[in-house]
């Protein structure tokens, strides 16, 4: 079962919910968290362990520059502009690259093969008991968002019970996260901005057929403005987190409140009973 | 034309929120150029009126023709994104995943793929009391949206050329769309927020804007609420060479005023004299007034 | 010589592009015989590369000289492979005025002055 946190903008306090959940649900069931806000990875920082490291690639063109012609069809073809053919060289530039291989195909004399190019890292550990973490970090200036995402994907284990850290926004990179999970936990704040963001991602999750919970953080006595929404869609509301300052604070310098607290265990697991049977009524 | 932008890494630091305020202390002098095309939030706060919309094209993708395709399934095993899938009536190309390569068109023996435009969402221009507002809504996973900020920045540079500056509200992260949308200013704002997460992030930022040539400045935002935070994140910018330009302390105000989309530097508080300091010394630096 | 510059219109006096490969027009100028072309910059609309690109269509039109308020990272190298002589004008007017800085010797060259990149 997959169960993804999203928020349509980031800073709602999203990664306080996944963390919280995971280590609550550890507490009686093998939990795998997979961090897939691969710009901007965040969850181990919450925790220790020493993890496993893997890269992930993807296949960039090399060119044998003995039997390369300097024809310029790869370079007419190529949409990035990852491959240019000047007068007496082809130049070019792995950044750019989507990977598609098209220029190896138009290539007429065989001179493109295709090479490995790092694109990110995957890190695998086991910082609890029952808990297994793994994050995938996108390198710096690459655009190959959604490999990362789909390289953490391709490590779970069909019998899993994964949550998923969604990126921000609703674009290719929460797309990639959301598809395919049983339940999405949205994450809000009871402000104009929360909203506006909540009606996306909640769209976007509509669009995927995944039945959604919310999550209202910072909580106090304005409520109903998100409250009217989630009424009116038939969204059920599992928790609401009011705004303290000491758990700003914990949040802040990298504890986990339900790890000392046992309030906060206790409500974080029912959270993670209701994500579970909201889940199965699919 | 002189173009500054608002950037976090992370969502959630009061970035649009500071965005506002600095906006609001320059009316007439600004255009707004909202570029964080996932979750467009500054109209929020800047409530813009006779909002004139255009389409937004984004990447060529593929059309197949259903009365040409033999179904032979040459373009789905030849595409790397897993973009195609035979149906059994017919070959269907999901234009989510679709990156608009082009190998599909080069591979199909019958002729029956074409690349063509696709619409992903909407460019918008309006007007507020404050100057001249563009933002972009991308269609939910339309992708692209390196490509609506470019176009964004385009239209906030051609509608008011003899307004001074363009200023950005950034999208998050530090993929595609972040670089279309620094690339190029004259002058970066981080806004940081102490804490654990947000050092990780605000250092991963600080490397791409280097990269790619850009001044900075930092702002840090709710500066008490961890304080080794924000002792921190002065150490960061110090280690960086990045200016702090101020540190806005966590105010009741902000979060009410935001509440009535109201930028927070029109009212009066701790966090409102923070704010129009720093603006004051922006507006000298920059020759504004 | 063949001398680019990237314009936002058809005609010398239109106003000079300030993005080098989103121009909507690059016009190319030849001083030797006066000969003036105007090329309609079809990549500007492009989500990625754009300018390596556009680096590759001035190589196929025989450009030998460019001037330019910035230049991308990517576009840099593209230039420099190409042997490219890159000009830099900040300055707002048309693509006239452009070129009559470049003629008058006003304009630095990249890479030639260390303070200009």
């Amino acid at each position: 079962m997959q169960i993804a946190i999203a928020s349509g903008k980031g800073g709602t306090g999203k990664t306080t919910v996944t963390v919280n959940l995971a280590l609550a649900l550890s507490s009686s069931i093998q939990v795998t968290l997979a961090d897939c806000d691969v710009e901007e990875p965040n969850l181990h920082l919450f925790f220790s362990g020493q993890a496993e490291e893997e890269e992930v690639t993807v296949l960039v063109p090399e060119i044998d520059t003995g039997t390369c012609i300097l024809c310029g069809k790869c370079g007419q073809f190529c949409r990035y502009g990852a491959l240019i053919v000047l007068k007496d060289q082809v130049l070019q530039y792995p950044k750019l690259c989507h990977s598609c291989g098209g220029c190896s195909m138009v290539c007429p004399t065989g001179s493109i093969s295709e090479r490995s190019e790092v694109v990110g890292v995957l890190h695998r550990s086991n910082p609890e008991p029952s808990l297994r973490l793994i994050t995938g970090t996108l390198c710096e200036g690459s655009i190959h968002t959604t490999t990362v995402i789909r390289a953490v994907r391709n490590q779970f284990n069909p019998e899993d019970l994964v949550l998923l850290d969604a990126p921000p926004g609703t674009a290719c990179a929460a797309m990639e996260t959301l598809e395919g999970c049983d339940f999405c936990l949205l994450v809000t704040e009871p402000t104009p901005f929360g909203l506006h963001d909540l009606t996306l991602i909640y769209k976007l999750a509509q669009l995927y057929h995944i039945p959604v919970g919310v999550v209202i953080n910072r909580s106090d006595t304005t409520d109903s403005i998100v409250e009217f929404f989630c009424r009116d869609q038939n969204i059920p509301i599992l928790m609401h987190i009011p705004f303290d300052r000491t758990i700003a604070l914990q949040q802040g310098s990298g504890q986990i409140i339900s790890r000392a607290d046992p309030k906060w265990r206790e409500q974080f697991f029912k959270l993670g009973q209701d994500c579970i049977t909201l889940a199965g009524v699919r | 034309m002189i173009q500054i932008a608002v950037v976090s890494g992370k969502g959630g630091t009061g970035k649009t929120v500071v965005t506002g305020a600095i906006a609001a202390l320059l009316p007439g002098k600004i255009v707004m150029a909202d570029c964080d095309v996932d979750a467009a939030n500054l109209g929020l706060l800047m409530r813009p009126e006779t909002i004139v919309s255009e389409p937004f094209t984004g990447m060529d993708r593929a059309f197949i023709d259903p009365d040409r395709c033999t179904r032979c399934g040459c373009c789905v095993t030849n595409c790397r994104f897993h973009a195609i899938s035979v149906l059994k009536d017919r070959v269907q190309v999901d234009p989510v995943k679709c990156e608009g390569c082009g190998v599909c068109e080069y591979v199909c023996l019958a002729d029956a793929v074409k690349m063509v435009t696709h619409i992903g969402g909407a460019i918008r221009s309006a007007q507020t009391r404050f100057g001249p507002f563009i933002d972009g809504a991308l269609n939910p996973g339309s992708g692209n949206s390196g490509l609506m900020v470019h176009q964004i920045r385009k239209k906030a540079r051609e509608i008011a050329p003899d307004i001074p500056l363009v200023l950005i509200d950034g999208p998050p992260g530090i993929g595609c769309p972040l670089i279309s949308a620094v690339t190029g200013c004259d002058l970066v704002i981080l806004v940081a927020e102490p804490g654990s997460s947000g050092r990780h992030d605000i250092e991963r930022l600080i490397t791409v804007c280097r990269s790619l040539r850009c001044r900075m400045v930092m702002i840090i935002n709710r500066a008490d609420l961890v304080p080794d935070g924000t002792v921190l994140l002065r150490t960061i910018a110090k280690e960086s060479d990045i200016p702090i330009l101020c540190e806005i302390p966590l105010d009741p105000l902000v979060m009410k005023a935001t509440r009535n989309r109201e930028p927070f530097s029109l009212h009066e508080g701790p966090a409102s004299i923070e704010i129009r300091n720093a603006v004051d010394y922006l507006a000298h630096e920059l020759q504004l007034i | 010589m063949r001398i680019a510059v990237p314009s936002s219109g058809p005609a010398v006096t239109d106003p000079f592009d300030t993005r080098f490969g989103r121009a909507p027009y690059i016009i190319m100028v030849t001083p030797e015989t006066g000969e003036t072309v105007s090329l309609q910059n079809t990549l500007a609309a492009g989500s990625g590369g754009v300018g390596p690109q556009v680096v590759q269509m001035l190589v196929q039109n025989q450009v030998t000289h460019l001037i330019a308020p910035r230049i991308g990272g990517n576009a840099e190298t593209a230039l420099f492979a190409a042997g490219i002589s890159v000009f830099i004008w900040e300055g707002a007017g048309t693509v006239s005025d452009a070129l009559e800085q470049f003629k008058a010797g006003k304009l630095t060259e990249l890479g030639k002055n260390p303070q200009s990149s």
